[in-house]
């Protein structure tokens, strides 16, 4: 007996005295500024990182060439100081400021940009965000193996404070790409020592303590599962605009910790993480700050299933779904139906109307395609993945087409890794899909459905959709030498002849305004894309635009729900990025706490 | 004695070895990979990332790389948390889940031996049924349950304790609790059916004509026999608290083990799902090895390597 107790005793001692070892360490004070991150980052190394998570931390470690302005997301100079571009905007030059340094003294110079961005793009690194480089001439080659000498690609150092940047064609969204992540520099010999290392893991580099950075933000500890912390960085150029001296990044995965974690005022901001189910609740917070999103929620169509060949077949399912049930019942936050599948919120894009609502044609569609009524019509599945969210969709979306079109629609749910197998492999009859979109251009959501295209995942394949991207590609040679044959398959093609011929009379001396003239054609060549995506085609139907959804503590400013637009208007952050630069403390008012 | 614990402790290397294949074949058999994402990359880039993480190998290739980096003590690199190794990981997430789970352990004892022994003694009385029907509760309760009610009293009405996290002995209270509750209830009715098992026995009414006082009774004779089932239940539970505190860990967010556990299956983060297996199986077989020797200790008529 006494033995027993001895082993009791012995027990409890060591449980004693873990947790007074475990504890030792001297408890960390309160950072000035701590938000729920979510789970672990994959990578904090901005050339590997694909995520919004890890893209928070990129920001604040990192600076590219240009960064986004937190008030307005506007491209602001970063490290380059200013820049000018060729006329036809496919070379730029960028001057770097003298004063930029690494956070180990060293200046960042343009040959870090020109060994970042080739690590980026060698094929041994494996970047999934490469792609995000690919506008620059060679860039794609290099990446995909089939280009081996660098000097051909269009990065040039021309000194140390000046690169020289050559794209394939006119981007209009370049200075978003700068300022991306995967575009950020990182410090070469730091990088080269940890590979150094045979026993240091992939990515060994970017922990605390090894990291060399050139952003605002210090990495000052990195402790699994619990939190990441931020130190500003004195040495940053502009360190005198950053206001947070702490920044406390919680790993949180459980919804619930995550909620319960702003409610009782350890987290001042909480981007999302809480469960759909308390939406209703949450949205009566008055910390709760929501707006329209650029995320597209939609149905991808098997299109190679015999049944879906026929695209009336296709037309039909997409009428036959009444979105506004969706939004009203199910999502209630204030979602917008979408018929068409890029989102609201591009400047000087308009989207095609797209297929609504409309039941009995629906119905006629199906029966000329040779199902009337949904007789013999094999019984199908939506597949998604496991989530109450896209579960009640799934079940309102089989309701609403079997009693619209008479066939039989099974909801079945697959957890995340079976799920996105089994789109890829096209085994499926309807699939839930998300698109986030990376910046503010239509590219962002067209580019996927060319043929063969690894994000398409559809089995869609039109010669005409594959020309139309072709050509958005690279407008301007588009309308020097226009294709004739196009206009006539297209549904607007009188007025793409006119916008082209418009653009292609101007004398060849004003080539900035040629430039200006070309802008839209290229948004009625994505204009006509779309249309065949959501209206004529369908390989995909369209169900609602995402809005935002954070929650933030009424202690601190610079939060960004709305931006101010360029004539002072209120825009929607429809990309929800709120940069951690922005962010600061409130005055507390007198007397209160 | 000896020969039979270091017997044990060799069987220890081929079990371990059997679980660990098993758990590669079975995880490289799921479909998807630890690079399977929304936006699918070009090609030719996965096919290097394959080859970057050693993945073009067949399992067979990947397995016998594996078991040579851990043959170092290598867990290797993790898939998810790029950057850190699955040492990295789990190093300083074990001493954490320890804590918690020695707490919650201790806890459970001291509740559910003097509980189940009273239930035990005062056999069909109020006080059987109605620590047995506690006992009944704790069981049925998912812990998600338990600790969101705990949560809801204890940090939102009444203010007492943080709501989680890691840090401070405050942080400490509700999860242990919350962890501990279902193996109390479970060791409490283990503990009375032991009880009752060694009640009846002829050495008990021999202690009993000897004239021993009844507290000397139970305090020196019953005990020992009955707390033989609490004992042999003791193995698997520390193994289970010391990792199976997923629920618990996540809901007050204790940087444990625990997740691990789960986030590396549903990532298919190969390294970690093998790392926490190697752990987790060397700890299974090892506490069951500790229970068996104190068998032999608590009970005469045991004897090892016989």
């Amino acid at each position: 007996m006494r033995r027993t107790l001895l082993v009791f005793l012995a027990l409890f001692g060591a449980g004693i005295v873990l947790v007074s070892v475990m504890f030792s360490r001297t408890s960390q004070e309160r950072a000035d500024f701590t938000y729920v991150s979510g789970a672990e980052p994959k990578s904090l190394d901005p050339a590997i990182m694909t995520g919004q998570l890890e893209g928070r931390f990129a920001e604040a470690m990192f600076e590219g060439l240009t960064y986004w302005d937190p008030e307005t997301l506007d491209p602001v100079p970063g490290m380059a100081e200013r820049w000018e571009t060729s006329l036809d905007e496919k070379v730029w030059t960028f001057h770097l400021r003298r004063d930029a340094r690494w956070s180990n003294g060293e200046p960042v110079t343009a040959r870090d940009f020109h060994w970042s961005w080739r690590r980026a793009l060698s094929p041994e690194l494996a970047s999934e965000y490469s792609y995000m480089l690919w506008d620059i001439v060679g860039a794609e080659d290099f990446n995909k193996g089939s280009l081996t000498e660098f000097d051909r690609v269009g990065i040039t150092v021309l000194d140390d404070a000046t690169l020289r940047v050559t794209l394939k064609s006119a981007v209009p969204y370049f200075l978003d790409l700068t300022s991306f992540y995967t575009l950020s520099p990182v410090h070469r010999p730091t990088i080269e020592r940890w590979e150094a290392d045979p026993n240091a893991p992939p990515g060994a580099w970017t922990l605390p303590g090894r990291v060399v950075v050139n952003g605002p933000y210090l990495l000052e500890s990195w402790v699994t599962n619990d939190r990441i912390r931020l130190r500003r960085n004195p040495g940053y150029w502009n360190a005198g605009a950053i206001r947070l001296e702490t920044i406390d990044a919680l790993s949180i995965e459980d919804n619930t910790a995550a909620l319960n974690a702003f409610l009782t005022h350890e987290a001042d901001w909480n981007p999302a993480n809480w469960a759909n189910s308390l939406n209703d609740e949450v949205r009566k917070l008055p910390e709760f700050v929501s707006t329209e999103a650029f995320i597209s929620y939609y149905y991808r169509i098997n299109n190679t299933r015999a049944h879906f060949r026929d695209r009336r077949v296709r037309q039909a399912f997409s009428m036959a779904v009444d979105r506004t049930e969706l939004v009203e019942n199910i999502t209630r936050l204030g979602e917008k139906e979408a018929y068409t599948y890029v989102p609201p919120g591009i400047k000087g894009y308009d989207p095609p109307p797209g297929l609504r609502h409309d039941p009995d044609r629906a119905r006629k569609l199906l029966a000329e395609a040779g199902f009337p009524g949904g007789r013999g019509f094999p019984p199908i599945e939506i597949l998604y993945n496991t989530h109450e969210g896209h579960r009640q969709i799934a079940t309102v979306i089989a309701r609403q087409l079997s009693e619209t079109l008479g066939i039989q629609v099974h909801p079945h749910n697959q957890e995340w890794q079976s799920y996105q197998s089994d789109t890829q492999t096209l085994k499926y009859d309807l699939a839930r899909a998300g698109w986030i979109g990376d910046y503010l251009d239509p590219n962002t959501f067209l580019d996927m459905w060319v043929t063969g295209g690894g994000n398409n995942q559809t089995g869609y394949a039109s010669p005409l959709y594959d020309q139309l991207h072709r050509i958005s590609k690279d407008i301007s040679s588009f309308v020097q030498a226009p294709e004739e044959s196009l206009y006539g398959q297209l549904v607007e093609g009188e007025e793409l002849r006119r916008r082209v011929a418009a653009a292609g009379a101007v004398p060849e001396m004003e080539v900035a305004e040629r430039l200006r003239l070309q802008k839209p054609v290229r948004m009625l060549v994505f204009r006509e894309m779309e249309q065949l995506l959501c209206e004529i085609d369908c390989p995909i139907i369209p169900l609602y635009t995402y809005v935002t959804k954070n929650l933030v503590s009424r202690r601190v400013g610079g939060f960004h729900g709305w931006l101010r637009g360029p004539a002072g208007e209120r825009l929607p952050n429809v990309r929800d990025l709120h940069p951690l630069r922005g962010f600061f403390v409130l005055p507390r008012p007198p007397g209160g706490a | 004695m000896l020969r039979y614990v270091f017997g044990r402790l060799a069987w220890m290397v081929p079990t371990v070895l059997v679980i660990i294949v098993g758990s590669t074949f079975l995880m490289r058999a799921a479909p998807g990979s630890p690079f399977a994402a929304e936006k699918v990359a070009d090609d030719q880039i996965q096919k290097q990332l394959a080859k970057k993480w050693g993945l073009d190998k067949t399992p067979t290739e990947w397995l016998w790389a594996y078991l040579k980096d851990l043959a170092r003590g290598d867990l290797g690199p993790s898939f998810k948390v790029q950057g850190k190794t699955v040492m990295d990981l789990l190093g300083p997430a074990f001493p954490v889940s320890l804590t918690l789970g020695l707490l919650a352990l201790f806890v459970a004892l001291l509740v559910g031996i003097p509980a189940g022994f009273l239930a035990g003694l005062r056999q069909n009385t109020a006080v059987d049924y109605g620590s047995m029907a506690l006992a009944l509760v704790g069981i049925s309760l998912p812990s998600f349950v338990v600790g969101a009610l705990l949560i809801v009293f204890f940090v939102f009405d009444w203010s007492l304790f943080p709501v989680g996290g890691w840090g401070a002995l405050s942080q400490l209270v509700l999860p242990a609790i919350t962890l501990s509750a279902p193996f109390a209830a479970y060791i409490a009715r283990l503990a009375r059916t032991g009880v009752l098992e060694v009640k009846h026995e002829d050495y008990i009414r021999t202690a009993r004509a000897k004239g021993l006082p009844e507290g000397e009774v139970v305090l020196k004779h019953m005990i020992r026999g009955a707390i033989v089932p609490v004992v042999s239940y003791l193995g698997p539970a520390i193994a289970t608290i010391l990792t199976g505190g997923f629920v618990v860990e996540k809901l007050f967010r204790i940087p444990g083990m625990g997740s691990y556990f789960v986030t590396g299956a549903i990532n298919r983060d190969y390294t970690l799902v093998l790392g926490t297996v190697v752990l987790y199986s060397t700890l299974v077989v090892f506490m069951n090895l500790l229970v068996d020797i104190s068998y032999a200790v608590l009970d005469p008529r045991i004897r090892l390597g016989a």
